[in-house]
């Protein structure tokens, strides 16, 4: 989806230079993609562990500790993204109720806010599960030492 | 009267502001909330925040939520929710926006209260600006043939069908990048108000302006706050307020915002050396032959979604009584 | 006001429990607004906050820019950026050093984040200096804040960050940090040669190489010049806005990218899969930070300070001076970007009450960022270094950015001394 917005926009540009033909609504497809694009990642963010965290205590070495805080951690983001989803949900609703949608192609806003909050459900599952999984030197571990890319 | 104004507790509202600071608006509402407070003796106060609590196209769900408890919406910005009110952005409407605004409040009171638009919300005032014009980067203006294949800017829901109608090529980006796609010539043009090209300080990058009578198309606004608080206010504080809201603060918001606001980029705009081209009787005949598929557009749609068959009605109303508050107000004002 | 201080104090315990700056600004940021509205209002404005920040035109500018330095770092690029730059200067005293930093600089020009600078750099430059039996030190201190250019010289995703919170023109700010970056490249190279100079076994000189060796290690970088040229280019004379000019630039990324890896769509799927969930994450933590910026509105905390500010009667002058002094002790506490959300939303108002510049104070926020990245006992890009390269202890890695760290606290004073440093270029754009 990112090579798709990376290609609208070149096409976008070009058209509009060379046959004086713009994409017409280039800017509610970017904003559509975009938004499925980083919703349905949110999952992968949780399962990759992607977030940046202050790790100052990541160095304590007390086994119990870490097991309990990993666990503590990993319930109140399940938790916050579980009631993400709930809002989200809601948020569909109203959109669905004021028959939202974008002004040039009228795509309606419902069935993506749905889709994004049927992803932030996933991602607190996944959230629930990592927490409760031991830790284990994966892919996970090498993305977060690879930082997150900032 | 001491035991009248005991039952009436004091109530704040936070007023959860999406334009800039800079806004024609912001002392006009400021002095509004004065007239509210003296009005109810200091017990209902209104708070600007000094920063928005979402995007302007959130802000009814907003207030309807309680999240926000006052705020002035553009109604354009979620189109499949004003349909009832979408008649008043149609081309060719109203005059000036203060006039426009009376009528806009009166045509709701009387035909569209049953659409249920503004249902979980205490509407105060509709608002609309003046007309839109059609502004030209080196490009000159005598007849329609002039706009054949220009690229313009275009928003909301109005002005891409107007483009398309006129022959020309509808350009869908942010406000925020128009003067960059001016300046470099991306677009040949805009679709805006005087006031709207001197707060984007646009007026260097344009040299015409096209205008037909009741503009192009017309941007709308709704002052709304969230009916929990509203329920909280005392019925004698509410009475005091209703008395300032309604036809008051329609055409206190409008005139002074974009009324007013014209009229202080008059001199701008001459300075910079931009026309203003009135089209000529025939050309506005010509483009009222094209653009009057999009009236017919919105009669259907209100059909369609509101169940209402009356929008030819409701159409003629507004205009008439547009007229009618200009030629009052004129006459008042000497 | 005290809503407002017990959020900060909640908020940063929470995050140094480990929970994800993300969690701990949204969590907090809505339990905080409930005090004021209730559960449910409260509640609500987390739907459309993270709706309307992901379904946001100039937001995609993250992704795209993410992508292009993904790719141009795979296509090998960084490395030849290294050797042209070595070919130059590496046999002065002190040159790999130095070359190290004109490499951050170069690839930074097309990157816009400087833990990717950082890590990048840190794989091509760190075993080279070895070889030549640099202190670890100077090698490590010089990646690290070499990297710390990524942010400040175009295109940067904390200068879009900052662009979005303050309604700031994002092309502006873009074209207003190339001149600080290049005062800030000069500054690191200053202080290479400063300290080299102090102590010349620190970094001995590498051998010279021939003009031909050099015009062709030059020949090879042209690829990320035509990069820069057509989107930094592109951005300042207008052919296209800073959302096209990251499309276009991913899109040429991906035709050296696939050219020189031999068409490698596998690869490019790996990369366009890691640069979404670096994104998404991004997305998340602005979700956050609008959340408690959302709280920080409410509490009413930007104006009393501002009240504040009138009633103790203090030049804007001082102001600025304080908020440079709470950057620095934060920054040594805090991640890059957590500091941004954190104060930007606070200052902001205030700066342009006090009738400041937002495209000039955008470029402190990052410069101060910068040494954010670099001050112990928390800095992103000394853990980068840290995490690639175990066997280089924390201990060494902040002797070695000190004296970059001096460079930037006098890059800090100029650039807060002469405003036009970073407000030429923009005033200059149409
Ligand atoms: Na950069
Ligand atoms: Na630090």
């Amino acid at each position: 989806m990112i090579v798709f917005l990376a290609l609208l926009t070149l096409v976008d540009v070009l058209g509009r230079y060379l046959l004086s033909a713009p994409v017409p609504g280039a800017l509610e497809i970017t904003e559509i993609v975009l938004a499925l694009m980083i919703g349905l990642a949110l999952p992968l963010v949780e399962r990759r562990q992607a977030h940046i965290t202050v790790d100052f205590v990541d160095g304590i070495r007390a086994p119990r500790f870490q097991r309990v805080r990993r666990i503590v951690l990993g319930l109140v983001m399940a938790g916050a993204l579980g009631v993400a989803a709930r809002q989200m949900f809601v948020q569909a609703e109203d959109y669905a109720l004021g028959n939202e949608h974008t002004m040039y192609f009228e795509i309606p806003a419902a069935p993506i806010a749905f889709a994004i909050a049927a992803s932030l459900a996933i991602g607190a599952a996944v959230a629930l599960a990592t927490s409760l999984r031991p830790p284990r030197d994966t892919e996970a571990d090498r993305i977060a030492d690879e930082g997150p890319g900032l | 009267a001491p035991a009248a104004a005991q039952d009436c507790e004091d109530v704040r509202l936070m007023y959860s502001r999406w334009v800039p600071p800079t806004h024609q608006s912001v002392p006009h509402m400021e002095d509004w909330f004065k007239q509210v407070e003296e009005a109810t003796e200091g017990r209902v106060k209104i708070n600007t925040l000094p920063k928005p609590l979402g995007k302007p196209q959130a802000h009814f769900d907003l207030v309807k939520a309680g999240t926000v408890d006052f705020t002035v919406i553009n109604n354009s910005y979620t189109p499949g929710r004003f349909v009832a009110e979408a008649g008043a952005e149609l081309p060719f409407i109203g005059g000036e926006a203060g006039p426009t605004s009376i009528a806009f409040w009166r045509t709701y009171q009387k035909y569209l209260t049953g659409a249920g638009d503004f249902d979980g919300v205490k509407l105060l005032a509709l608002a609309t600006q003046t007309g839109g014009d059609l502004w030209l980067k080196g490009k000159d203006f005598t007849s329609l043939e002039d706009l054949q294949g220009l690229k313009v800017r275009v928003a909301g829901t109005v002005t891409p069908k107007v483009a398309d109608a006129l022959g020309m090529v509808g350009v869908l980006k942010p406000i925020t990048e128009v003067y960059e796609m001016l300046s470099a010539g991306i677009v040949d043009g805009i679709f805006t108000i005087p006031e709207g090209v001197m707060s984007f300080k646009l007026e260097g990058q344009l040299d015409n302006a096209v205008r037909v009578p009741g503009g192009f198309y017309r941007l709308t606004s709704a002052i709304i706050m969230s009916e929990r608080k509203w329920n909280e206010i005392c019925a004698k504080d509410q009475a005091a307020i209703d008395k300032l809201a309604g036809e008051n603060l329609s055409w206190h918001y409008a005139h002074n915002t974009y009324d007013l606001g014209n009229q202080k980029a008059v001199g701008v705009l001459k300075e910079a050396g931009v026309d203003v081209i009135q089209a000529d009787p025939a050309t506005v005949k010509a483009m009222q032959d094209r653009l009057g598929g999009i009236e017919q557009e919105w009669i259907a749609d209100l059909k369609a979604e509101r169940g209402m068959d009356n929008g030819a009605e409701i159409l003629d109303y507004l205009r008439q009584e547009a007229d009618k508050v200009a030629k009052e107000r004129a006459k008042a004002g000497g | 006001m005290t809503t407002a201080l017990i959020a900060f104090a909640v908020m940063l315990a929470l995050a140094f429990l480990g929970l994800p700056i993300a969690f701990a600004l949204g969590i907090v940021g809505v339990v905080g607004f409930m005090t004021y509205t209730g559960v449910e209002p409260a509640l609500y404005m987390i739907g459309p906050t993270i709706y309307d920040s992901f379904n946001n035109y100039p937001l995609s500018v993250i992704p795209l820019f993410i992508l292009m330095g993904n790719l141009v770092s795979a296509s090998g690029l960084s490395r030849e950026l290294f050797r042209a730059a070595n070919a130059f200067i590496g046999h002065f005293r002190g040159g790999l050093a130095g070359a190290t930093i004109l490499a951050c600089g170069g690839f930074s020009a097309i990157s816009g984040s400087s833990v990717a600078t950082t890590a990048t750099m840190s794989q091509i430059a760190l075993p080279e200096m070895r070889a030549y039996n640099y202190s670890r030190r100077l090698a490590a201190g010089s990646v690290a804040a070499g990297g710390t250019l990524g942010i400040m010289i175009p295109p940067s995703i904390i200068l879009v960050i900052y662009g979005i919170m303050t309604e700031t023109e994002i092309g502006r700010l873009f074209i207003a940090g190339i001149l600080p970056g290049l005062l800030a490249l000069s500054l690191y190279l200053v202080a290479v040669f400063a300290v080299t100079a102090a102590r010349p076994e620190l970094g001995p000189a590498g051998p010279r190489h021939a003009w031909r060796d050099r015009l062709r290690a030059l020949g090879q970088v042209w690829a990320v010049a035509v990069l820069f040229a057509i989107v930094i280019g592109g951005i300042y004379g207008g052919v296209f806005t800073p959302t096209e000019a990251a499309g276009i630039g991913a899109c040429g990324a991906m035709y050296f990218f696939l050219r020189r890896s031999g068409f490698d769509l596998r690869g490019l799927a790996r990369i366009a899969t890691d640069t979404v969930v670096t994104s998404a994450m991004l997305f998340i933590i602005i979700v956050g930070a609008e959340l408690f910026s959302n709280l920080i509105s409410m509490s009413g905390l930007p104006n009393m300070l501002i009240d504040g500010i009138q009633a103790a009667g203090l030049a804007p002058y001082t102001v600025i001076l304080l908020m440079l002094v709470i950057y620095f002790v934060m920054g040594m506490f805090l991640d890059s970007l957590g500091m941004i959300l954190l104060t930007v939303p606070v200052f902001y108002p205030v700066i342009s009450f006090l009738g400041f510049d937002l495209i000039w104070f955008g470029i402190i926020v990052v410069t101060v960022t910068e040494i954010s990245l670099i001050t112990p006992p928390i800095g992103m890009n000394i853990f980068i270094m840290r995490s690639m390269n175990r066997d280089l202890p924390l201990g060494t890695i902040y002797t070695g950015v000190l004296p970059f760290v001096a460079a930037d606290v006098v890059r800090l004073a100029i650039l807060t001394a002469f405003p036009v440093i970073a407000l030429l270029l923009p005033s200059m754009m149409g």
